[in-house]
């Protein structure tokens, strides 16, 4: 029999052509026209050059680069800490568990309203700031920008606790117990037998993490819709407001280009170094 | 060995303090929106308070209705026609990712799970272009179609973890013993993968039911699905927020995932074990 297993992944190659080759060429074509206005023009390079010198896109660029340093290191840490001290059994931690796995299940915009109540005004964030005497307020940049940062790491820690939890329990009893019988610190356990464990996971976390903090735009867009001013937008949001807000359809089609080549080239590079550059399909 | 002993309920009620302190965090945003939808509305603009001093049952009555109850049965298709799309489609293409080497195979791969990374508000415009052109914008199908472009990725990455625990050998012995490919997945492998069956419905159906971008940008009135029903209340103009409408509306909008976790954890934890290999 001739091995023609293959043939079996053109269903979802037929689906993903229509799905992504298709739109892709859509935009690489407007990025070189002027799309929404009437006489059809070829403006050549010139919407690229304009993104490239516009300031608010770099701002975004740069706000949307720190947030992701944010959340990720506070998002890594602290989903590492709740899987190392959830875990084992009883009700309790079963409880526990499943109520921090919960919000990577609840809908982006759930969640993005569920924060609009805690922090609107009388709300019981600015309430409890009020205990302080601190006032908070989402008007202002600062506080906006911290709790969309806040926002993002109740919702995803629940991602990094997942999959590392999962991880976690793989890891052999023996190993712990020999690891006790030799006498190794605390530290020496963590360091030469939990972590080697967790490490793929580890990787996979980090990745979706950051690519996934790279296109945030629900809850970006319930919270603070950008605001106030232009201190929380970030590059999704951008793109949208320019795309179809403002109806700059070169500039955001070459801006939506600069941005995928971005993300995937930032996938690539972090594929290849986390595999050691064996590619995904390590055989 | 008294010492010992003192630390290690200490550690404990640490430990405890701890838990509940965690499930505090967690829950109490969660709470907080139930309730709120339960409030009248004067009381949820006028004061803080953390029950409803009388129950209003105006906001969920109003979720049984009119576009609301359009969004619901919306968003319930998309996500139902979704899983029965997607699930077959990723099943095979992940088998024979994971069966078969041929030319190319990890660059194509790569490009498939470039397709869950890449942000999806790079596609926007030319969805809303295309769909307008062909008749697509605002109907079921063609969120549906949208959102295969994530789900089909994640989904074959998925299948392919738990995949890549069933030995090859099974395959052969089963091809040598004179099995289709069809018979053979429909008396032995699909049994074997039920796991990753369960796994991987799970993740469409999450996708398809939590995404807004598109539901947003690409439908209009007919096919709005609850998270696009959302931000209707959040983004009227010179309104105001419609709080308890939102606070109903979220709090549905939690309920298929609050049952998800309860009957599927234990699957949800395993499903990512073997992604070790990325």
């Amino acid at each position: 029999m001739t091995d023609r297993r293959y043939l079996l992944i053109f269903p979802a190659i037929i689906l993903l052509i229509f799905n992504s080759i298709f739109p892709t060429l859509v935009v690489l074509n407007y990025s070189f026209t002027e799309p929404f206005k009437a006489p059809y023009a070829f403006e050549g390079v010139q919407n690229f050059i304009d993104v490239l010198h516009s300031h608010e896109w770099w701002e975004a660029f740069r706000r949307n680069a720190l947030f992701t340093g944010l959340v990720l290191s506070i998002e890594i840490p602290i989903g590492l800490v709740f899987a190392l001290l959830i875990r084992g059994k009883g009700k309790l931690i079963d409880t526990v568990s499943t109520v921090v796995i919960l919000p990577s299940l609840i809908p982006f915009v759930s969640v993005g309203i569920l924060w609009r109540l805690m922090t609107k005004s009388g709300g019981p964030l600015p309430l409890m700031f009020s205990w302080f005497g601190i006032k908070y307020s989402l008007m202002t940049a600062k506080t906006a920008f911290w709790t969309l940062v806040v926002m993002d790491a109740w919702h995803w820690i629940s991602l990094v606790f997942l999959l590392l939890s999962a991880s976690l329990v793989t890891i052999p009893d023996v190993y712990y117990t020999a690891a006790r019988i030799d006498g190794s610190t605390k530290w020496q356990t963590f360091r030469f037998i939990t972590m080697p464990g967790i490490k793929y996971s580890l990787i996979v976390v980090l990745l979706l993490r950051i690519i996934d903090s790279f296109k945030l735009f629900d809850e970006n867009f319930i919270l603070t819709g950008g605001g106030p001013g232009r201190s929380t937008e970030l590059l999704s949001y951008f793109l949208i407001k320019k795309g179809i807000q403002e109806w700059v359809g070169g500039f955001a089609a070459a801006a939506s280009i600069i941005y995928l080549v971005f993300v995937i080239l930032l996938c690539f590079i972090l594929i290849t170094i986390l595999t050691k550059g064996k590619g995904m399909l390590e055989r | 060995m008294m010492e010992r002993e003192a630390k290690h309920t200490i550690g404990k009620t640490l430990k405890i303090i701890f838990y509940l302190l965690v499930l505090f965090i967690f829950l109490f945003p969660i709470y907080f929106m139930a309730i709120t939808a339960l409030k009248s509305r004067s009381e949820i603009e006028t004061q803080t308070t953390f029950y409803p001093k009388k129950l209003n049952m105006k906001n969920f009555d109003a979720m049984t209705k009119g576009p609301w109850k359009r969004a619901i049965i919306n968003s319930l298709v998309v996500c139902i026609t979704s899983v029965v799309l997607c699930l077959p489609v990723s099943f095979l293409a992940a088998y024979a990712f994971s069966r078969t080497p041929f030319m190319g195979d990890t660059h194509l791969y790569f490009w498939l799970i470039t397709n869950r990374m890449a942000p999806a508000a790079c596609f926007i415009m030319p969805f809303w272009a295309m769909y307008n052109n062909i008749g697509l914008f605002d109907t079921k199908w063609g969120l549906l179609l949208t959102y295969t472009l994530f789900n089909l990725p994640l989904s074959i990455w998925i299948w392919m973890s738990f995949m890549e625990a069933v030995p090859k050998e099974i395959d052969d012995a089963a091809f040598l013993d004179g099995f289709t490919v069809w018979r053979y997945f429909g008396r032995v492998f699909i049994p074997v993968m039920k796991p990753g069956l369960i796994t991987v419905a799970v993740f469409i159906w999450m996708f398809s039911w939590t995404e807004m971008m598109f539901a947003v940008n690409l439908t209009a009135v007919a096919s709005k699905t609850l998270p696009a029903q959302l931000t209707v209340t959040v983004m009227r103009l010179g309104y105001g927020v419609d709080w308890g409408m939102a606070a109903a509306g979220g709090a549905i909008s939690i309920i298929p995932g609050i049952v998800l976790v309860l009957f599927t954890k234990k699957y949800l934890t395993r499903g990512f074990v073997p992604l070790r290999r990325l």
